[in-house]
């Protein structure tokens, strides 16, 4: 099976959309480049504090830079369902085909900003320490990304045909911010000690866990990220049952309000969402 | 600004003439694949959208070229939204070529349109939109590139569809419509906003396809250029026809129902009656536009 043009111009647009390029680079750059370069000066270079530090600056950032890539999903498919269902029925190919490039189209879209994300943490840890720092698993780190990945694009889909089946194209910038709002909630065990093990269980939130767990080569304690290690904290260890399991649940529970919607659901009009 | 090339478009389907030569008939010389086709039945067709009943139980058949004549808001877009397969229809059917529109898939070179939702799968500049459909629908980007020059709005192709004016916008995607080479071809509004100059052009492309053509318009002053087409008539969410072009030509609206109508219309809760062979009520082929039949609900005489 030879895949389409449209998987190229589907991974261009979600790649290249204002709204990833702004949150998912330009945004989480800044606040790398701030994180590594400035807030974390004083902590020794070579130290598994820095490891940790690091690997929470990297998981808060990926969430949100693949959360920012999930508002882009939302608006190609908000934008786009029209095209597609006229597409599916004149067009070479079927739905399933159309929606399994779709699959595919994002997940590579969120390997390349997961590893845009990764080689930018890398590089500002070296500028800042003078020591390279390498992920101690990358294997479980991608198995993240494509957690999280999926879980937004998901999202993202479920959350177009919500509000074009509710009729809120009025509101339909303000709901894709809901996902990236979603990923800003990982600030919280950067931040706060005392957390429950549930917390973990919220969409994304779970991914993240993984992925610092993939960087630093240890369970990421429930809360306090930022500073537990310097601090001599003695906090619990985050459930990675709980985070795997809850990201496939969540990916399985939007797979499914897509699956209800998908053929219920009128595209809106274009003119109503470029307004 | 360069239009596609063919190295671009990936086949070679540029011409050597130049558009002003080009004839229609070169324009579809790649329509002779066009065979005789079985009509697009519609059949009490139903459809909701936003709580709003749209389409209230229309019936058509269209089997040779035919216009939809309506007033704005009257459900022809959604109608041929429905007959795309882009809307959900509540109940009743659409078959197509024996097929319903619920279960058609994969099925290229059948249906073109000029809606811009159907071209409106990814945000992208019309240039890459012309490319992606080459793929999706077998789109002739020869064709497509020969209309586009014909039009002379090259400079759209770096654009997408809501950076161009909207008579832009109705040429591109006519020049999609026509370069997709379907058996049937749906065009909504073709001549709103296109300037005079092109819009003898846009006439002149639809007249001489051999597509069965599906045609909507709410403006009156051109339909005597398609007298030997079929016409319905639509009236809030209803069809009524169909009709003779030619018929409608020579036919008169009086008020109320008329034993001899061609065709009763209900009107904002009023009849109208299509009479032929009258001398008295408002021709219709003096109306510059559909909008006006509500005007005749108080000029015209009450039938007897």
């Amino acid at each position: 099976m030879t895949l389409s043009r449209y998987l190229v111009y589907k991974i261009k647009s979600a790649a290249l959309n204002r709204h990833a390029l702004f949150w998912g680079i330009l945004f989480c750059g800044f606040w790398v480049v701030l994180d590594l370069l400035v807030f974390g000066s004083n902590i020794p270079p070579i130290s598994q504090a820095w490891i940790y530090y690091v690997g929470a600056v990297y998981a808060t950032m990926l969430t949100i830079s693949l959360a920012s890539l999930g508002i882009s999903f939302y608006f190609i498919f908000l934008y786009g369902l029209a095209g597609l269902r006229y597409v599916s029925k004149f067009g070479k190919y079927d739905v399933k085909r159309l929606l399994l490039e779709d699959v595919i189209a994002s997940i590579v879209s969120t390997l390349f900003y997961g590893t845009l994300m990764l080689i930018m943490c890398i590089i500002v840890a070296y500028v800042s320490k003078g020591v390279l720092i390498f992920p101690a698993n990358l294997g479980v780190l991608y198995l993240s990304i494509v957690l999280l990945g999926l879980q937004v694009y998901l999202l993202g889909l479920a959350l177009s045909l919500l509000v074009a089946k509710l009729n809120l194209a009025r509101h339909a910038r303000f709901i894709s911010f809901l996902i990236l709002m979603l990923a800003f909630l990982l600030f919280i065990p950067g931040n706060v000690e005392k957390l429950p093990q549930y917390f973990y269980a919220l969409p994304l939130m779970g991914a993240g866990a993984i992925a610092y767990w993939g960087f630093t080569g240890q369970v990421p304690p429930v809360g306090a990220w930022w500073y537990f290690y310097r601090s001599g904290l003695t906090i619990p260890k985050v459930d990675l049952w709980i985070c795997t399991w809850s990201s496939i649940m969540w990916i399985v529970l939007f797979y499914l309000i897509c699956l209800a919607l998908i053929n219920r659901t009128n595209p809106v009009p274009v003119e109503e969402i470029v307004r | 600004m360069t239009i596609l090339t063919d190295d671009e478009c990936g086949r070679s389907g540029s011409s050597e003439e130049g558009l002003t030569g080009l004839s229609n008939s070169k324009i579809f010389k790649d329509f002779e694949h066009v065979i005789q086709s079985m009509p697009i039945e519609i059949n009490n067709l139903h459809v909701r959208l936003k709580n709003e009943h749209i389409l209230k139980g229309v019936n058509m058949r269209i089997e040779r070229k035919t216009l939809l004549l309506g007033p704005n808001g009257s459900g022809k877009t959604t109608l041929i939204k429905a007959v795309l397969g882009i809307i959900n229809i509540d109940d009743g059917d659409i078959i197509i070529d024996g097929r319903s529109i619920k279960v058609i898939k994969k099925w290229i070179h059948v249906m073109s349109t000029n809606l811009i939702d159907a071209y409106s799968i990814l945000p992208e500049d019309i240039k890459s939109i012309v490319k992606l459909y080459e793929d999706l629908l077998d789109l002739d980007v020869g064709t497509f590139n020969e209309l586009v020059e014909m039009f002379n709005i090259r400079d759209v192709l770096s654009k997408t569809f809501y950076e161009i004016s909207t008579g832009q916008k109705k040429l591109t995607a006519l020049s999609l419509a026509l370069a997709a080479r379907g058996r049937y071809m749906v065009l909504d509004e073709p001549f709103e906003d296109v300037d005079p100059g092109r819009k003898k052009k846009v006439l002149d492309l639809i007249l001489s396809t051999d597509s069965i053509v599906m045609l909507s318009t709410h403006e009156l002053w051109m339909i005597k250029l398609f007298r030997d087409w079929d016409c319905y008539i639509m009236f809030s969410g209803r069809a009524y026809g169909p009709i003779r072009v030619s018929d409608l030509l020579e036919a008169r609206l009086v008020r109320g129902h008329h034993d001899d109508a061609l065709l009763t219309i209900d009107v904002a809760g009023e009849k109208i009656s299509i009479v032929k062979g009258t001398d008295k009520g408002v021709p219709l082929s003096e109306l510059s536009s559909m909008e006006k039949m509500f005007e005749v609900l108080y000029e015209a005489p009450v039938a007897r």
